[in-house]
């Protein structure tokens, strides 16, 4: 992708504002210029003593008519000018935002959140910036510049002579080209530092329990602390040289004038040209002066920002590595199994495989329970079925089509997923429920929370269901969030449902109760069921034992309890505590 | 204009009497005002006085040396070229060159001087700010949004940063310019001046009813910002769960009308501002129009040469222009007062659980821990402890059992004194929690919870997070208590494996066991294990009883969990229901009581049972 994209794109759509804002500006300009002149007609007629009391009245007003257009003109000219500016970072921040969500988990887990917050807060605005101001001062500046080379042209100055003068501002170019990639260079590094500030602060935020916990308040301070100290680093060693190129250009304009002084002033004795000239010559070079100066404060501006830009196009040239097919097409999951062949997966080519030779046919309406240690490669099984990660071709197999042929839309809509983390979104507990239909009915919101077994804590919440959760809903407990979590993926009532050890935080009757409603409520659908208590999953019609990325062991649990294997094991140290117990009971 | 925009805060939700104290509790704060806001900035800026001075140094040399360059272009019109001092021309030419280099290397100064001087202080700002959150309780992140504390940190500072880096050094020289030429004035004449100063009081009062509306504008701008990192944080920490509802036509809906939200208040400032601007620059050109008017019939009156009057109005236009550029300023200054109020907002906020004067250190623990009628709430909740009295004893294990949400986990978080209790005393050893200092106590206290949050950074830096200065040789032993050692040193770098943000690489078993190594190196007085094991397999869970059984011995221990399996040698088992102990005893006590503590076993354990 080409490195202006999003710029182009904008300017592309919106020129026409940008258009119009100029042409205002140049307007407020144009009726600017009378002021002088109305002001030394004004004294003229005053020395002459040829003014009235009407024509002193006629002259204010006419001067007040010339200051209300060029305020006015300058007035709209920079609204729309700020306005298309915000419209830009609308548009940008949406699109950031959309490109966000096609991405797949592997850019979440190299991209921390703080990460991507700066990109939206810091860069975008940087951009804006320089945009909406960047583009009027330019403009203003150039209408000047032009304006003053143009009388200079006009008087009767030798052209070498304005040549000569002008000489060092060619030079300005060059400047730009030398300092412009240093100036960028170390802004990027200025927003490298601001996004490692976000990233650690949106971190510390999160984790200031385990900070409290562990009383290591200073330790998180001067980590930060040194987080800052990188801002101020980078930030003052860009103004360093941003002040140098904003220094060099009013210099290589006095140079201009110590040329015009110089080579105009010998001129000028040697009769060859009039000093009248020569007092113009001076002044348009002391014109061109300020909106230099200004058009250097542009550059830089715009050379900051060009940091920004890259970063912001980089970052939306990313392709997310998980592409739906053209022809991908939409699967019926109510009455289609779920087949996995010779499945083997690893998370990069070089790493360990996670998953060897899984084979899998899950009848459609079946309960499947799987059981492992942890790290044996369960959730990635999941993260697979649900294509998080892309599966080898060939291998996941809903009904007859490959869940690589399958849209995004139609797998995911059909799949309810129950993650162990019980993450709630700081809103209402209605809405964290209902969050696949917002605006399911009630009823079924408070059917979904029996089902789980939360809508006894719900109604003894002062707002009950309308009760807004905290930050990462933290007033509920680690058990009450997992079984909203699962009231929610309950809701969806999809062909398909995968509890990810979504009730370990639950106690144990709650577990029971929890599972045996499920039974009830899911009779005819598929039900994946993920444990690591046999409890939970005992009712199943097959259960699988996963060890290090291998099913070891399939059947359903009496079959399973009958072989020696890991079930039995499990089992035997699951009920080997009671057993404990009882042999202490009875010494 | 110190305090002149207490009413622009009325607008805002839930302003009641008081003054700041609970942010985010809806109370009105004290609204700070641009004063104070200079005034920080000042004592902060002040610490650097040398290059202060420098810079300001530097400033009027500027001036002075612009002034200068006129003069040599005049001296050369005036005697150089009449006199044919052919020989003058280069070294006039040679003053210019020097005066430009002189000038380009004192701005060059000053403006990084400046920098460096606003950089200090956001520096400063920034940390105080950071280092203040830091200080505040548990409470204070309940109730606020992680994006809008994130919009505080980052932009609201940046947008300081803006005015301290650009504005402040314009604004300063403004001042002189304008104070320099309107006391020339004066001296020049002093009724035209008096009568174009009559313009003033207009500016002012406009300046006025635009800055507070520009204020509260800014406000609602800061605000929907913070509403848009919010929104950006969650659904990004949520996105897995997104994805898997495919909600993100729904969540990009929802984005994009914050960001709408947004783009509006930015708008209404833009209004706010494309109407002040040219307001003054109108009053600009009544003021001239007065001064034309006045000026002529001042002169036909004879009263006053039409030359002065030309001077006079050169010297309004160069006067207008510092007034110009304020009025420009004058946004950002409002725009960074709406910042620093919501920055003063944070930092005004008292922690509620702070340690009282002469608070004392809590000498090495024994580890006795007694509730004695505690009643507490989470702030306006319904109450989850009422008069509960609890005895840890020193060196016992005590285990809490309970339905979720009976109140098990906020008992453990009473005893690291995350909240304080409304009513009743903790005491640990004798002492009041509220008696000693926090550091002491929480560092005596290991706490393994249900949530594990491991920060960004190497594994073996997370184990390290709970004794810094421990060595590799402890880090290990730790790492193999916790039954992590295997796993750790599988990954080709072994303990400087990275782990991405909130460790997204690693299992929850192993997020768990990596939580438990960084308590266990900790090495505290008084462990509280927070459904510690709840998210591991048998197997490993098992490893780490036994790990932690090493760990626990001779230690007080509680131990909270709905799995009967894991607490059964505890010393004392109480059964929590509703808040309320319900039951006592040991194991073995308890099931021959056949209260609801075997009733619970019974249904976790029912083939043990039927076998019995």
């Amino acid at each position: 992708m080409k490195p202006k994209r999003i710029l182009a794109d904008f300017f592309r759509k919106s020129w026409y504002v940008y258009l119009i804002s100029i042409f205002l500006h140049l307007i407020s300009n144009s009726i600017n210029v009378f002021f002088p002149k109305v002001l030394g007609q004004f004294t003229d007629k005053l020395q002459i003593g040829g003014l009235t009391r009407d024509l002193i009245v006629d002259y204010s007003l006419l001067l007040l008519v010339i200051g209300v257009g060029h305020v006015l003109f300058n007035g709209l000219a920079m609204y729309l000018i700020m306005y298309v500016g915000r419209r830009f970072e609308f548009f940008v921040r949406r699109g950031l935002f959309k490109h966000f969500t096609e991405m797949s988990e592997r850019f979440y887990s190299r991209n921390g959140v703080g990460k991507l917050l700066s990109y939206f807060m810091n860069d975008v605005t940087a951009v804006r910036e320089s945009i909406s101001m960047g583009i009027n001062q330019a403009a203003n500046a150039t209408m000047l510049l032009v304006a003053a080379v143009t009388m200079m042209l006009l008087i009767d100055i030798p052209y070498y002579l304005i040549l000569a003068s002008v000489f060092p501002l060619l030079l300005i170019p060059v400047i730009v080209v030398y300092l412009g990639p240093i100036i960028r260079r170390r802004s990027l590094k200025v927003q490298e530092a601001l996004g490692t500030m976000t990233e650690t602060a949106e971190e510390q935020f999160g984790g200031i329990r385990v900070t409290k916990k562990f009383a290591v308040e200073p330790i998180m301070n001067e980590r930060f602390g040194k987080t800052v100290e990188q801002i101020r680093h980078h930030q003052l060693r860009l103004v360093r040289v941003s002040s140098f190129f904003q220094a060099l250009i009013p210099f290589l304009g006095a140079i201009a004038l110590v040329v015009a002084l110089a080579f105009g002033g010998y001129l000028t004795i040697s009769k060859q040209i009039t000093l009248g000239n020569f007092v113009a010559l001076t002044l348009y070079i002391r014109m061109l002066m300020n909106p230099l100066q200004q058009i250097g404060n542009v550059i830089n501006s715009i050379q900051r920002s060009r940091a920004s830009l890259e970063r912001l196009n980089e970052l939306l040239s990313q392709k997310s590595d998980i592409m739906e097919l053209e022809n991908a097409k939409a699967v019926d999951l109510s009455d289609a199994g779920i087949r996995i062949q010779n499945l083997s997966f690893s998370y990069e080519k070089t790493s360990n495989k996670v998953l060897r030779d899984i084979n899998l046919n899950i009848r459609p309406g079946s309960t499947l329970g799987i059981i492992g240690r942890t790290g044996s490669g369960k959730t990635t099984l999941m993260k697979l079925l649900l294509r998080t990660y892309d599966p080898p071709p060939g291998t996941v197999w809903f009904g007859n089509t490959d869940v690589r042929e399958m849209t995004l839309e139609s797998l995911r809509s059909q799949i309810a997923y129950v993650p162990q983390d019980g993450f709630l979104f700081s809103t209402t507990i209605r809405e964290n429920i209902a969050f696949y239909e917002r605006d399911t009915e009630m009823e079924y919101v408070e059917a979904a929370a029996r089902h789980a077994q939360i809508y006894d804590n719900i109604v003894d919440l002062p707002n009950q269901f309308e009760t807004r959760l905290g930050e990462r809903g933290l007033t509920l407990s680690g058990g009450q969030r997992q079984r909203t979590s699962l009231a929610r993926g309950l809701i969806k009532n999809a062909p398909v449902m995968i509890l990810d050890d979504s009730v370990s935080a639950v106690d144990a009757v709650t577990e029971k109760d929890i599972i045996e409603s499920i039974q009830k409520e899911r009779s005819d659908k598929t039900t994946i069921i993920i444990a690591h208590r046999i409890s939970a999953i005992k009712h199943a019609d097959e259960i699988i034992v996963l060890d290090d990325g291998v099913i070891v062991q399939r059947g359903t649990h009496m079959e399973l309890l009958a072989m020696q294997g890991l079930y039995a094991t499990l089992h035997a140290i699951q009920e080997e505590g009671s057993q404990h117990a009882t042999g202490t009971s009875h010494s | 204009m110190s305090d002149n925009y207490n009413s622009a805060h009325t607008f805002r939700p839930g302003g009641g009497m008081g003054g700041m104290r609970r942010f985010g509790t809806g109370e009105k704060a004290k609204p700070a005002s641009i004063y104070s806001m200079f005034v920080r900035i000042y004592t902060h800026a002040r610490l650097e006085w040398p290059s202060l001075i420098a810079a300001v140094v530097c400033v009027i040399a500027v001036s002075l040396l612009e002034f200068v360059v006129p003069q040599l272009t005049r001296f050369t019109i005036d005697h150089l070229i009449p006199n044919k001092r052919f020989d003058r021309l280069f070294l006039i030419g040679g003053g210019v060159l020097g005066a430009a280099i002189a000038l380009g290397g004192l701005r060059f100064i000053s403006t990084s001087l400046m920098a460096s001087i606003g950089q200090k202080v956001l520096y400063n700002l920034r940390n105080d700010l950071y280092r203040h959150m830091q200080s505040l309780d548990v409470s204070f992140f309940d109730r606020n949004r992680t994006g809008d504390l994130m919009s505080r940190v980052t932009n609201d500072v940046s947008i300081l940063q803006q005015m301290i880096s650009s504005s402040m050094m314009q604004l300063f020289t403004d001042f002189f310019t304008f104070t320099a030429i309107a006391i020339y004035m004066l001296w020049i004449d002093w009724r035209l001046t008096l009568l174009l100063l009559a313009t003033f009081p207009f500016m002012i009062l406009t300046t006025r009813v635009f800055g507070k509306r520009m204020r509260s504008s800014f406000r609602t701008v800061q605000e929907s910002v913070a509403d848009v990192s919010d929104h950006l944080q969650n659904s990004l920490t949520g996105i897995r769960l997104i994805k898997s509802f495919t909600a993100e036509s729904y969540e990009s809906e929802r984005f994009s009308e914050r960001t709408r939200k947004n783009m509006d208040a930015n708008i209404q400032v833009v209004r706010l501002r494309a109407a002040y601007e040219p307001i003054i620059d109108f009053l600009n050109y009544i003021g001239l129009a007065i001064v034309l008017v006045f000026g002529a019939w001042l002169a036909m009156k004879d009263q006053m040469t039409v030359g002065t009057i030309v001077a006079f109005i050169a010297y309004l236009r160069l006067l207008q222009n510092p007034i110009r550029h304020f009025s420009r300023i004058i946004n950002t200054i409002q725009q960074s007062a709406a910042a620093y109020e919501r920055i003063m907002e944070v930092i005004n906020t008292k922690a509620e659980i702070i340690e009282k004067k002469g608070a004392i250190a809590l000498p090495p623990l024994r580890g006795h821990i007694a509730f004695s009628s505690v009643s507490f709430a989470y702030s306006n909740e319904s109450k989850v402890l009422d008069a509960f009295s609890l005895e840890l004893e020193a060196g016992k294990v005590t285990a809490l059992v309970g339905s979720s949400g009976s109140g098990k986990t906020t008992i453990a978080h009473l005893i690291a004194r995350f909240y304080d209790p409304q009513d009743g005393v903790i005491t640990i050893d004798g002492y009041s929690l509220k008696d000693v200092t926090l550091d002491s106590l929480r560092e005596q206290i290991g706490i393994v919870s249900q949530d594990i949050v491991l920060f960004n950074g190497t594994i073996g830096e997370n184990i390290k997070y709970g004794k810094h200065d421990s060595t590799e040789a402890e880090v290990i032993a730790a790492a193999k208590a916790a039954n992590a050692s295997g796993f750790i040193e599988s990954f080709p770098q072994g303990y400087d494996t990275q782990i991405g943000e909130r460790g997204v690489k690693l299992s929850g078993g192993q997020k768990q066991r990596l939580s438990i190594a960084r308590a266990i190196l900790k090495n505290p007085r008084v462990i509280i294990l927070d459904e510690a094991t709840s998210s591991l397999d048998t197997e490993s869970e098992q490893y780490i009883q036994d790990a932690l059984a090493q760990l626990l011995r001779g230690r007080t221990c509680l131990v909270i969990a709905h799995r009967l399996s894991t607490i059964q040698q505890a010393d004392q088992i109480y059964v929590l229901e509703q808040g309320c102990i319900v039951e006592n005893g040991t194991h073995d006590e308890l099931l021959r009581r056949q209260g609801r503590y075997s009733q619970l076993y019974e249904l976790q354990f029912p083939q043990t049972d039927a076998a019995q």
